[in-house]
């Protein structure tokens, strides 16, 4: 009996904080817009009976997402979010191996003093810290300040408002949650191992890429995820850094939610964007499992 | 492992495969291998044996490449090895933690070296199957190492660095992870792997015992230097220090001043330098007394202590006969030292010992299974008084420990031939213990 309430407890939450707004997202993406308190409609109070619940259900339809493959936006826009997520991640992985293998290979001293300055930037809000790269980043920022000063260009670079500054955000953001599974499987990794790669007939290049990378791959798929996931719904970024045709799904779901009022259609976007991800999601946790496996 | 010609080792013309040349490997200040020079030779198997820490994979590690000495030369096979990277080697080492690829099935693991050979199709699918056979694999090929078992792994381990069939085996603690069955099984594997293949073996250890089993020569190692390097008899019989004789097995080390002992027209039965030889610990003898010793018994003793046919009842193991009680007081066997080791006790007898060793002090050391044991005064040369204080039942043995009049604690074993409840000798019991005047050595440090 403590056992069964014991294990309620997980359901419950997932059910009040996943399950129950996941249906309220779904409903509402099925109605209409309305110039109204919510603002779309139709709506049901469990105090207006049955009747009116059957009727309620009858005005739900799909309309909504018809209108969503009808307009290229949305598909222009997911496309986008796709690429743009694929890029920065591969960006990201380049970035954070070199760097996780020289922590992992650092003298043990110094490893712990590594790893707290790849967490260190957590420790400041993250819009804070992107508002920061608006200023490094623009026409008169520290970073066209400095390429003028030193006289490699005459003109400032135009980077903000552009998808270079939406990768730089989304790497500069991501890096840690790239470093840390490489780092992890890297410190993992046994030096007899290699020695004993060397010792087969491998140089340090062919082990490298014998044995340091395919111990690493876990690691590496496991951080690629970590970056994909969330950079492919990623808002605040592209909306602080990126310019006006920088297209991405979460910016145009909040264009829909705010300045548009529509939030059947934003509910709709939601519901896609979540289906998109459930794929990589399912893969990611895929991942995990073996990963466990391998390690017991 | 008695060698019927030359061994290798004594043969001067032999050329060595392994070549240190005055050695010294450091890190930082600290020296782990201190100036050493050692012979390894074609087909060997060399056993380094010593306590933790005392440089043994250190020794192994030079030797594979993955450390360079500070100073001094490596050869293999006659060629200085120093700017020879491990890949180039033709030396493959089995890791002591086995180091299998994590990554890579059980028959992948065994093909990784010979891929990097460039070897492939047939000629790796024949080779990789033998290692398999040859380690009783088969059944795991497709499995990965976190899916079998220790000694499977230990197997694969030893499977892949054989594969190459490479000049020079280092084994490092192999075995160190197994329980004692299948540890004994394995290493007569690996001598039979070894007589096959004709590999040369060095196999690190800290099991004396193992050492003893599997080496045709074993290095005792004690902080970064070798003490000792000899066949395994000669290690055990004739240690040159008081350490190696504590290392290999039980001892008992009685220190005492030696005297030489006035020569007399009889030769000392051991003639070979001072060192039993494995042969005369393995042939019983009979005592032959001379004139002297005959005439001596018929007149003197015999009326005394009876017939000398009778000295085999006093000492209460039977199989301890031969060895402990062959020189009686009749024989007075010549030459040798005796040791004064306690006021108003009888001196120890060795012959075999140096007689320069005259006016030293010297640590007579002697193993327990060479000490008879017996209530009643043995005929023996060496025949000192105790009290039994302990007795470790060992099964197949005992161990009794007996404290002598002056305080000295002796370890004397004898074989259990019968059952416990029928020995004559328990605790507190007045004793005699006895051996014979070749059955220790007196050791100078
Ligand atoms: N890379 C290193 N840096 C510093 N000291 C080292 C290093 N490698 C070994 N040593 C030291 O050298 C000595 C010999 O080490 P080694 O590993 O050869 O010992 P060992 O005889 O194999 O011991 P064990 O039986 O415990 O394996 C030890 O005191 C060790 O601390
Ligand atoms: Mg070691």
């Amino acid at each position: 009996m403590r056992r069964a309430s014991l294990i309620l407890v997980p359901y419950l939450w997932l059910l009040a904080l996943f399950a129950v707004p996941f249906v309220i997202v779904l409903k509402i993406s099925l109605s209409d817009i309305a110039i109204a308190m919510p603002p779309y409609a139709p709506n049901w109070e469990p105090s207006d009976g049955v009747a009116a619940f059957r009727e309620f259900l009858s005005g739900l339809d799909f309309e909504n997402y018809v209108w969503l493959s009808e307009d290229a936006l949305y598909w222009k826009s997911a496309l986008s979010s796709l690429k743009i997520a694929v890029i920065s991640t591969f960006l990201t992985l380049l970035l954070a191996f070199p760097i996780a293998y020289g922590i992992a290979n650092a003298s043990t001293d110094w490893r712990p003093v590594l790893l707290m300055l790849v967490i260190l930037p957590f420790w400041t809000s993250f819009l804070i810290r992107v508002y920061s790269w608006m200023g490094i980043l623009s026409n008169t920022g520290l970073l066209n300040q400095f390429l003028m000063w030193t006289g490699v260009i005459n003109d400032p670079l135009q980077i903000i408002n552009t998808d270079i500054a939406v990768y730089i955000g989304i790497v500069y953001t991501y890096l840690p949650f790239m470093i840390l599974p490489i780092y992890a499987a890297l410190d993992r990794l046994d030096m007899s191992i290699l020695e004993a790669a060397q010792d087969l007939g491998c140089t340090r290049i062919t082990a490298f890429w014998l044995v340091t990378i395919p111990l690493a791959k876990q690691g590496i798929i496991a951080g690629c995820f970590l970056v994909f996931i969330p950079a492919l719904g990623e808002y605040v970024i592209p909306y602080l850094l990126g310019g006006s045709n920088t297209l991405m799904i979460g910016k145009v779901l909040m264009n829909e939610f705010s300045a548009n009022r529509d939030w059947p259609v934003a509910s709709a976007v939601a519901i896609i964007l979540l289906l998109i991800l459930v794929v990589p999601i399912v893969l990611f946790q895929r991942n995990e499992q073996r990963l466990r496996e391998v390690g017991a | 492992m008695i060698q019927t010609e030359l061994a290798s080792w004594d043969d001067p013309e032999t050329r060595p495969l392994i070549e240190f040349v005055n050695v010294t490997k450091r890190f930082g200040d600290f020296t782990a291998i201190d100036n050493q020079s050692l012979k390894i030779y074609k087909g060997e198997f060399f056993a380094l044996l010593g306590p933790s820490g005392c440089g043994k994979t250190t020794m192994m590690r030079m030797l594979a490449g993955f450390e360079m000495p500070t100073e001094g030369t490596i050869r293999i096979d006659g060629l200085d090895v120093s700017t020879v990277p491990p890949n180039k080697r033709a030396v493959n080492m089995m890791f002591q933690s086995y180091a299998l690829f994590p990554h890579l099935s059980v028959w992948d693991n065994i093909a990784f070296g010979l891929r990097r050979e460039g070897k492939s199709g047939q000629a790796l699918t024949a080779r990789v199957e033998e290692m398999l056979r040859l380690t009783r694999m088969e059944k795991f090929a497709r499995r990965k190492p976190h899916q079998i078992s220790g000694g499977q792994r230990q197997r694969v381990a030893l499977a892949r660095s054989l594969a190459k069939a490479p000049k020079l085996l280092l084994l490092d603690e192999p075995l160190g992870a197994l329980d004692k069955k299948l540890r004994q099984e394995t290493q007569f594997e690996l001598m039979d792997i070894q007589e096959s293949t004709g590999t040369t073996f060095v196999i690190v250890t800290h099991d004396q015992e193992e050492a003893m089993t599997v080496a045709s020569r074993v290095a005792v190692m004690d902080e970064g230097k070798l003490v000792q390097v000899a066949t395994p008899d000669v290690i055990y019989e004739a240690p040159n220090s008081i350490y190696v004789a504590d290392f290999i097995g039980d001892v008992s080390l009685i220190s005492g001043v030696a005297k030489s002992r006035v020569p007399s027209d009889v030769a000392p039965q051991d003639s070979a330098g001072g060192q039993p030889s494995a042969q005369q610990q393995d042939t019983p003898r009979q005592p032959q007394p001379n004139a002297f010793g005959a005439w001596l018994h018929d007149t003197v003793f015999e009326p005394v202590l009876g017939a000398r046919s009778k000295s085999d009842e006093q000492a209460v193991e039977p199989a301890q006969q031969e060895d402990t009680v062959t020189d009686t007081v009749r024989e007075l066997p010549a030459g040798g030292i005796a040791i004064h080791w306690a006021d108003g006790q009888d001196p120890i007898i060795a012959t075999n010992a140096d007689p320069c060793l005259d006016g030293k002090t010297v640590n007579f050391s002697i193993r327990p299974e060479k000490i008879g044991i017996s209530k009643a005064r043995p005929d023996a040369l060496n025949a000192f008084q105790g009290k039994v204080i302990d007795i470790a039942y060992l099964g197949h043995v005992s161990t009794y420990h007996v404290v002598l009049t002056n305080g000295l604690k002796i370890m004397a074993q004898v074989s259990n031939t019968r059952r416990i409840s029928r020995r004559s000798i328990t605790w507190e019991d007045d004793v005699w213990i006895s051996f014979s005047s070749t059955a220790g050595v007196a050791l100078e440090h």
